[in-house]
């Protein structure tokens, strides 16, 4: 902008209003585009959005490079009068187009000889695309006054037989959605009552061990998984398991679970040998990329005795009688599903009455608090089960999912959850 | 494939960091053909950092954006439903993957490279038709991602295969092959499944190196996005764009029974790669902020 010259106007009592600081400004940060052109009609200074119209710094060019249209005359440089109309384009770059601009001339002398043009360039693509908008507008709102007449019974004549139709369309459509979606919904319904079916909601009536359950699937059907069979010598197995994802697909493969756990549990003494079966089996089976946790253990009061093996699934915890809760000592094994090379190891303690043991699924793990941003996590777990450690086993379980939902606060779940709690009774000695 | 180390790799797959609950929660969202745009811009908007990357990145030079975007319903009618999503999971599965740690090898070359292949994917996706443009370039980002696991974790092993590659001029597969009981395919595949990330990322990581015939295990093991992957994947390769951990001696070739699958021949490439260098250098500033290179 060449060298700073200072310009002032004088207000009537006497102070300055201007100064040139306060012009610069003004002219680079306007939201207006504005070029300053020389005596030759180059473009002299042009400031921040006149460059992002024009995709660059055009200064030295030639205004009638970057506008067609707009032909410079040295008259411009003579008037006084600013020209409110001219009409001209700019290029876009990269392309054949060209947006259309009006354009403000306004001639300004400085002193007696200095004389430049303000260019104020206004992009009327976009009072365009507003006009559109204005007119659809006026367009709907006519159309809603002469529904709303139609409706009141006052209007007689229908202004729009093609905006009825398409009415008429829009609400055989919506019928259509919700009929589909009361379809289907009955028919999660049955799924869950299915699923449900499953699983044991009942206590079964057993002298040696005790249990207590708890399933809360995010939806109408879920991927978790819980059983107990009887393996016969008094032996109990319980398994718990939680299939990747959630929903319709993860219930299909829970259901496949029951089948092949109950197939194949009589068949194995071995919990790491039923794995590695379970395992073997879904690598075939499963195309999903779904696959499955699990932790399976065998009961065995008669002699004192509980084998568990796991398959990526968190560790049960054994809460003793004085109050404490420990996690069971981990054995490996990799998820059912994912490669059949996996191996499953054995772990084994003692067991006497009144051993109490806690299953869960993840989902438990991973509530999550949206307030406070954090899960639920194993150390409140434990804490919760120390806590409620000594209540009757169907109140624990339903103490320790309370915690649960009172940590979560107004927090969605995202996960199944699923509680089995175990204790070895005294019928057992 | 030999297996005597496989334990070790499965119990630190078994142990994975998880990914942030956002990308869990996004792939539930996708799944559900009810959700809408908003429900996805309130699911981001919950997670302050991820928002602030997305939009970072949106108004950054890659996307060219006519106007700056301001918040995450903007984003996504610009960009759409479907990059916004992947590119959030991309950013978490980014994020747990830093937590794996970093060993010696040069990261930044090896991203450079997932970058060509992506960008590549994308070309190819565009071209052929065969697959959606933004799952292939997600697809081609991430199908290397059990390097990453390897060089955290397994760094003694990783830098075995690199250095055997370079000394004796083959690919990193081929030296993963000589040394190892797995390969980055089959470990990637376990992390992406443990992940939870799209069946079509799964089937990218998993087959990329494989024949169409020795392709199995997923519904959509079949899918042209394989194809796409592995032959932008080989052909930034030839071009030596960044790094894969192949020896400088080696430089894989395209051939007609890669791209059999496919509407395209070897002399289509060299067209399709033309330009790519402008592309890769601006979605390499993705790097700059969402993997701190």
């Amino acid at each position: 902008m060449g060298k700073e010259r200072e310009i002032s106007v004088t207000g009537t009592n006497g102070t300055s209003l201007f100064s040139l600081p306060l012009c610069r400004r003004l002219f680079q940060h306007a939201q207006e585009s504005l070029f300053l052109l020389d005596e030759k009609g180059k473009i002299a200074a042009m400031n921040e959005r006149a460059q992002g119209i024009v995709g660059r710094s055009a200064v030295g060019a030639d205004i009638a490079g970057v506008f067609r249209g707009f032909e410079f005359t040295p008259d411009l440089l003579f008037g006084t009068k600013v020209i409110h109309t001219a009409e001209a384009h700019l290029a876009v770059a990269g392309t054949l187009q060209a947006r259309p601009f009006s354009l403000t001339i306004v001639p300004v002398v400085e002193g007696r000889k200095h004389r430049s043009i303000l260019v104020l360039a206004r992009d009327l693509s976009e009072t365009e695309s507003f006009k559109d908008e204005i007119d659809r507008l006026r367009v709907k709102v006519h159309m809603l006054e002469a529904e709303k007449l139609r409706h009141e019974g006052r209007g007689g004549k229908d202004p729009s037989a093609d905006y009825e139709q398409s009415l008429d369309n829009l609400e055989r459509v919506n019928q259509r959605l919700k009929d589909i979606n009361t379809r289907i919904t009955k028919e999660l319904e049955l799924a869950a009552l299915v699923q449900k079916s499953l699983v044991p909601s009942q206590v079964p009536d057993d002298r040696s061990i005790r249990l207590a359950f708890l399933y809360e699937p995010m939806g109408h059907v879920g991927g978790d998984y819980y059983d107990v069979i009887d393996l016969g010598d008094g032996k109990k197995g319980v398994i718990i398991a939680d299939v990747s994802g959630h929903g319709v697909s993860s219930a299909l493969i829970a259901a496949m679970l029951k089948i092949s756990f109950t197939t194949n549990a009589p068949l194995f003494e071995s919990p790491s040998a039923l794995l590695a079966k379970l395992n073997r089996e879904y690598c075939d089976l499963i195309k999903s990329g779904d696959f499955v946790t699990a932790f399976y253990a065998i009961f065995d009061p008669k002699r004192g005795r509980l084998l568990y093996s796991g398959a990526g699934h968190p560790y049960p915890l054994a809460c003793s009688s004085a109050g404490s809760a420990a996690g069971l000592d981990r054995s490996r094994g990799f998820f059912l599903g994912m490669f059949e090379g996996a191996a499953y190891t054995d772990s084994e303690r003692g067991l006497a009455s009144g051993d109490r043991f806690l299953f869960y699924t993840d989902g438990l793990l991973e509530a999550y608090a949206e307030e406070k941003r954090e899960f639920f996590g194993s150390r409140r777990l434990h804490e919760s089960a120390e806590r409620h450690g000594r209540a009757p086993l169907k109140e624990m379980v339903d103490l320790i999912y309370s915690d649960v939902k009172g940590f979560m606060g107004k927090s969605s779940f995202y996960d199944d959850i699923t509680i089995v709690a175990v204790e070895a009774s005294d019928a057992a000695q | 494939m030999r297996l005597n180390n496989i334990e070790k790799v499965l119990g630190k797959v078994r142990e994975l960091p998880t990914l942030p609950v956002i990308a869990h929660n996004i792939q539930r969202l996708l799944g559900d053909p009810r959700s809408s745009a908003q429900d996805l811009a309130e699911i981001i908007e919950k997670d302050q950092s991820i928002t602030a990357k997305v939009l970072k990145l949106v108004n950054s030079a890659a996307w060219a954006l006519p106007e700056k975007v301001t918040n995450i319903a903007q984003a996504i009618s610009l960009l759409g439903y479907r990059s916004i999503s992947h590119m959030v999971t991309t950013l978490a599965v980014f994020d747990s993957l830093e937590k794996m740690g970093r060993g010696s090898f040069d990261r930044r070359a090896f991203w450079i490279h997932s970058i060509a292949s992506a960008v590549t994917s994308r070309k190819i996706a565009e071209r052929t038709k065969l697959a959606e443009a933004e799952d292939a370039f997600t697809a081609g980002l991430l199908h290397d991602l059990g390097k990453v696991f390897m060089d955290g974790y397994f760094n003694d092993d990783f830098t075995s295969v690199l250095r055997t590659a370079e000394d004796r001029g083959i690919s990193f597969l081929e030296a993963e092959h000589l040394l190892l009981e797995v390969d980055h395919a089959v470990i990637g595949e376990w992390i992406s499944r443990t992940w939870q990330l799209p069946l079509f990322i799964v089937a990218t990581v998993k087959h990329h190196h494989q024949e169409p015939e020795e392709r199995r295990g997923f519904v959509n093991s079949d899918d042209a996005i394989v194809d796409i992957v592995r032959a932008a994947d080989v052909a930034v390769r030839a071009a030596h764009h960044g790094k894969n951990g192949d020896g400088r001696a080696h430089t894989p070739a395209l051939t007609p029974e890669m791209l059999k699958r496919l509407p395209l021949s070897v002399q289509d490439f060299p067209g399709l790669l033309k330009d790519i260098g402008g592309e890769i250098e601006k979605a390499a500033g993705f790097l700059s902020f969402a993997m701190g290179y």
